[in-house]
């Protein structure tokens, strides 16, 4: 009876023993898997916010944001940097295609909706959404638009296009919306 | 010639032996490990009497004590002179240790009583999670 | 048949939906313990309406400075001063016990009776005994919460207080509907008391508690409003031309300073409620918004481009020239003087993540609290332990507290819909 036990304890004994090499080599392996395992959960996370971004908002306003040389008073969205109020050189030539128009239909006038982004505070943004829609109007006075035909509505976050939280969303959100009167 | 070839099987070290050593190592430290802890219970009172004391004053120990009719008694709870089942005993002291992780428990058994029934304690003890069970010489409960 | 239904219906209250969930996600490691026994009933009904003990070791969990003992470890639930055996206590770690007994005294009428004690020294702290409506048990829960919290911390407890927030649910189609909810500090009893199809933003308590003043766009225009918000009766305080926004009450609550762009551009104004005269305290083309009063009613801090980024700046509220106040960051914007007066809360936007951060008014260093992308909105409680905020997570917005020393942190959750733009309410 006393023999078997030591043996089982000598069996016991090389199997910790040999146990400890095992466990040290074999525990490195599962870390490194753990470990890709993690990353491509967090790409595959950021990946679906940007489709979600996608669906939400840029498929349907793709067409109407970019600028059409040909017909330059078809867009009706200007869009603008991060915190900046600055009218990009490539939307000059669509508020000066919408003030001409303005200018020979005196009875016609638009509201300049200003949108800004989701960063930063809420209320500063409506001022930086003001300062978007002031730049645009501004544009279309001095080209001989009566004030009277310019109002600007500022919104600053509170009505994004896009719902994600990324730069291709707050792209599409960055934005002044140009919208006639009666259309 | 002959020279080298002797002194070849010297370069490499005879493991055999050393594993031979190590693993009746192993089995002297498997056999008194058990050995050790019991006989640490048996000269727990005067030992650890000392000790004890000092940690008094921060952390009272939990007493559970046994009476001559074999009967458990704890100096926590709604009422320390009212006996107790083991089961009661096991939830009362898992409460306290899940708060206070390294409360010592110390068992007082009357001098009458069974070995078994301080055995049959302790172990409860153990299962509610207690490391180390004191054991006390002499039980405040024999006053009588 | 029907119709008594169709009537039972309308007059039975609405239950609460939306109602804001609370979950600690870090706490303090050296919280104090305490043991709050579930108060004893002495009533008509099987068990007690409210579970007060439950709501009071929520609060002071909440506060992070204290850590409530499970029910379940409990040896012993005393609900009377003579059972209790401190032994059973101090063997439990308990820095101090809380116990306590509602007692019917008629329909719908109770008294809740409390006693706090240390446990070491085996002595009672405080003991109260307070009538209660059966609809006020909640709020004098939040009372003891108070009472207790003051006792041991010697700062005034906030768990009696309330939040205001807004709302967002988006119907489809581009439409939303925007609530204006007050609720009380625990995310519990929301209100609404305000609905739009408009935005509704920057909600802001009077200082007597009694009033909010908030922007809103239901006329498809910014408007500031006041409310009252137990009569629900309000007063369109301005709609001047271009924006309306970012209210903000003095000290004393007779004046309120916005944010008018009547002038070409987002400037300061203070409007006197009493004699109703407008008062223009920013000028120039720069934007100047977010408007914050000092403790003294003396000096405004505000948001300011005039350096090209926003960042706080501060004025006497007579005019003169401004002081620029934050140095640290590319981004600092919406101010909030916190209780004592000493610091304040603001937006601050460093390495495209906009955070809390807290700066220390007499030393000049700021702290950042959070570990947002996109927080927002803070705003102090009203004893200044803690600052709630708006942050958004995956496509919605929530809401989440932090301590002021930024040690714990508690998220906000509304089931169902977006929640923003918070205010805690001052004391009562």
């Amino acid at each position: 009876m006393k023999s078997v036990k030591a043996a089982l304890f000598i069996f016991i004994g090389v199997f910790v023993l040999s146990g400890c090499g095992t466990t040290g080599s074999g525990e490195s392996g599962p870390t490194d898997g753990e470990g890709g395992a993690g990353n491509g959960y967090d790409s595959g996370a950021s990946t679906t916010g940007i489709d979600g971004g996608e669906t939400y908002g840029a498929g349907a306003y793709a067409g109407n944001s970019v600028f059409d040389p040909a017909n330059p008073r078809g867009t009706r969205v200007i869009k603008f940097a991060f915190d900046s109020s600055e009218v990009a050189a490539e939307y000059l030539p669509v508020v000066a295609a919408h003030a001409e128009y303005l200018v020979a239909n005196p009875d016609k006038s638009v509201v300049l909706e200003a949108h800004a982004d989701e960063r930063g505070s809420r209320e500063y943004n409506i001022a930086l959404s003001e300062h978007r829609g002031n730049s645009v109007a501004d544009l279309m006075k001095f080209q001989s638009v009566s004030p009277n035909q310019v109002q600007v509505m500022s919104y600053g976050e509170e009505k994004p296009l896009s719902y994600g939280h990324d730069e291709l969303s707050w792209e599409q959100n960055r934005r002044v919306e140009i919208i006639y009167f009666g259309e | 010639m002959s020279r080298r070839i002797k002194r070849k099987p010297m370069a490499e070290i005879n493991v055999v032996p050393y594993i031979d050593v190590t693993l009746v190592l192993l089995i002297i430290f498997m056999i008194t490990a058990p050995l050790i802890q019991q006989g640490v219970e048996v000269d727990l009172p005067q030992a650890e009497a000392k000790e004890l004391l000092q940690e008094q004053e921060q952390e009272p120990p939990i007493i559970v004590s046994i009476d001559a009719e074999g009967l458990y008694y704890m100096d926590i709870g709604e009422n320390p002179d009212e006996p107790l089942d083991l089961e009661s005993i096991k939830i009362k002291v898992a409460a306290v240790l899940r708060q206070k992780p390294k409360t010592n428990v110390v068992v007082g058994g009357d001098s009458r009583i069974g070995y078994g029934k301080v055995i049959t304690l302790m172990v409860a003890l153990q299962t509610a999670g207690v490391e180390n069970v004191g054991l006390m010489t002499q039980s405040p409960d024999t006053g009588q | 048949m029907l119709k008594r239904l169709f009537l039972l219906l309308i007059i039975l209250p609405t239950p609460v939906l939306a109602a804001l969930e609370i979950e600690i996600t870090e706490g303090i490691e050296g919280a104090a313990p305490i043991a709050i026994v579930p108060f004893g009933w002495q009533g008509m009904a099987a068990g007690a309406p409210l579970d007060i003990g439950a709501v009071v070791a929520a609060d002071l969990s909440r506060s992070g400075r204290f850590k409530a003992l499970p029910t379940r470890d409990m040896l012993t639930k005393p609900t009377d001063a003579t059972k209790i055996r401190f032994r059973n206590w101090q063997a439990l770690g308990q820095d101090n016990l809380l116990i306590g007994q509602i007692r019917e005294t008629g329909a719908g009428q109770f008294v809740i009776q409390f006693q706090l004690f240390d446990v070491y020294k085996g002595e009672q702290l405080a003991g109260y005994s307070m009538p209660s409506s059966a609809k006020s048990l909640r709020h004098t829960a939040h009372r003891i919460s108070d009472m207790v919290y003051e006792h041991l911390t010697g700062q005034k407890g906030a768990f009696s207080t309330r939040i205001a927030y807004v709302t967002v649910k988006r119907l489809g189609k581009g439409k939303s509907q925007y609530r204006l909810q007050v609720a009380d500090a625990d995310g519990f009893n929301p209100q609404t008391i305000t609905t739009s199809a408009e935005p509704i933003m920057s909600p802001a308590w009077s200082p007597n508690g009694e009033k909010i003043a908030y922007v809103s766009f239901e006329a498809h225009r910014s408007a500031v409003y006041i409310q009252t918000v137990f009569s629900g009766k309000r007063e369109r305080v301005s709609s001047a031309p271009g924006i309306n926004g970012a209210p903000a009450w003095s000290p004393d609550g007779s004046k309120l300073s916005m944010t008018l762009s009547v002038g070409g551009s987002a400037d300061i104004y203070i409007l006197d409620l009493i004699t109703g005269s407008l008062r223009q305290l920013t000028k120039g083309y720069s934007i100047e918004t977010e408007s914050a009063w000092s403790r003294d009613g003396r000096t405004i801090a505000y948001t300011s481009d005039r350096g090209g980024k926003p960042q706080i700046y501060q004025i006497p509220v007579q005019g003169g020239k401004a002081r620029r106040l934050t140095y640290e960051g590319s981004y600092n914007a919406r101010p909030v003087f916190s209780p004592d007066g000493k610091s304040l809360a603001m937006i601050h936007g460093q390495g495209g993540d906009y955070r809390i951060a807290v700066l220390d008014l007499d030393s000049g260093l700021l702290q950042v609290l959070t570990k947002g992308r996109l927080d927002e909105s803070p705003s102090f409680a009203p004893n200044g332990s803690m600052i709630l905020y708006a942050a958004k997570k995956g496509e919605r917005g929530l809401l989440a507290a932090v301590s002021a020393d930024g040690r714990v942190h508690q998220k906000l959750v509304m089931k169902g819909g977006e929640v923003r733009d918070p205010a805690w309410s001052p004391f009562k």
